[in-house]
């Protein structure tokens, strides 16, 4: 639960960061797209994906 | 349609001039108005996700919502990112972000410029993205090479290891010149470019600055 909401915070950060991208285009934000909106895009895929494989390995599935 | 019209609107604020758009618009206008509005239709997915978990459901129950908002919607709006975060880079706007760059940029800008940069910016011989058009080569290579050269800069930036004024890291080449106006009947009966020469300035032997030049004056340049 803890994870999940983590991820969701994680990416919602990063979606923030790609609005600001899509309204106005500089060097800022586009610096900021590609190095922190997308790892943390990324870290968000991950942790969701580690809870996905621990709840499969969980029921045995995995 | 209104994330459409906001993306209008603020690709029209830096505008001058009227562009022949029409009524529909242009491609990346949409394309800017359809990110933003998956942008908000994925922090909309992920509000509903928190607020599901946090009423005690069980992670298993939101997972199609949890994939749609942290999987699927990201991928898509990454890459509307990246198609309006690279157009918008080769603007001219993007290139005078630099502080470094502000007086090249204002060059382009002065109505009593005579370098070669600024005639072609003045008189629209190139319609947008300047820099971009004469600092890059043609194809697909040539805009990554541009881009990962624009990284260069930054980075020099960043550490300050750069004096001024600013000079090209390597020759300039024929073949950006070229590839407009080799062909062309300005071009093709110029006095400056007898039949005899031309083997010379397409193979690079005598570059088009020996006798186009300069082909920037900014101010760090005049003083």
């Amino acid at each position: 639960m803890k994870a999940m909401k983590t991820a969701i915070a994680l990416a919602a950060l990063g979606l923030v960061l790609c609005l600001w991208l899509l309204i106005r285009v500089d060097w800022y934000n586009f610096s900021a797209f590609m190095l922190v909106a997308q790892p943390l895009l990324i870290i968000a895929v991950l942790i969701f994906g580690g809870a996905v494989v621990k709840a499969l390995r969980r029921q045995r599935l995995l | 349609m209104t994330a459409v019209s906001l993306a209008w609107a603020a690709s029209a604020a830096g505008e001058g001039v009227p562009r022949p758009e029409g009524w529909i618009g242009t491609t990346e206008q949409w394309t800017q108005g359809l990110g933003i509005a998956l942008v908000l239709v994925n922090l909309i997915v992920l509000g509903l996700a928190w607020r599901r978990l946090s009423r005690g459901e069980a992670p298993r129950q939101v997972l199609g919502l949890l994939f749609v908002g942290l999987l699927l919607l990201p991928v898509i709006v990454i890459f509307f990112g990246y198609n309006q975060g690279i157009a918008g880079m080769e603007r001219v706007q993007a290139c005078g972000g630099c502080h470094v760059m502000t007086s090249h940029v204002q060059d382009l800008h002065n109505p009593d410029s005579e370098s070669l940069a600024a005639v072609h910016y003045k008189n629209r011989f190139i319609r947008e993205n300047q820099c971009y058009t004469c600092h890059s080569d043609y194809g697909m290579l040539g805009t990554i090479q541009a881009k990962m050269t624009g990284v260069g800069h930054i980075v020099h930036l960043l550490r300050g290891d750069y004096s001024l004024p600013l000079k090209i890291a390597r020759p300039y080449p024929n073949v950006r010149c070229l590839a407009c106006h080799a062909e062309s009947q300005r071009f093709l009966k110029s006095d400056g470019h007898p039949a005899e020469m031309r083997p010379e300035l397409m193979s690079g032997q005598t570059s088009c600055l020996t006798c186009h030049a300069p082909a920037h004056t900014p101010k760090e340049a005049r003083q």
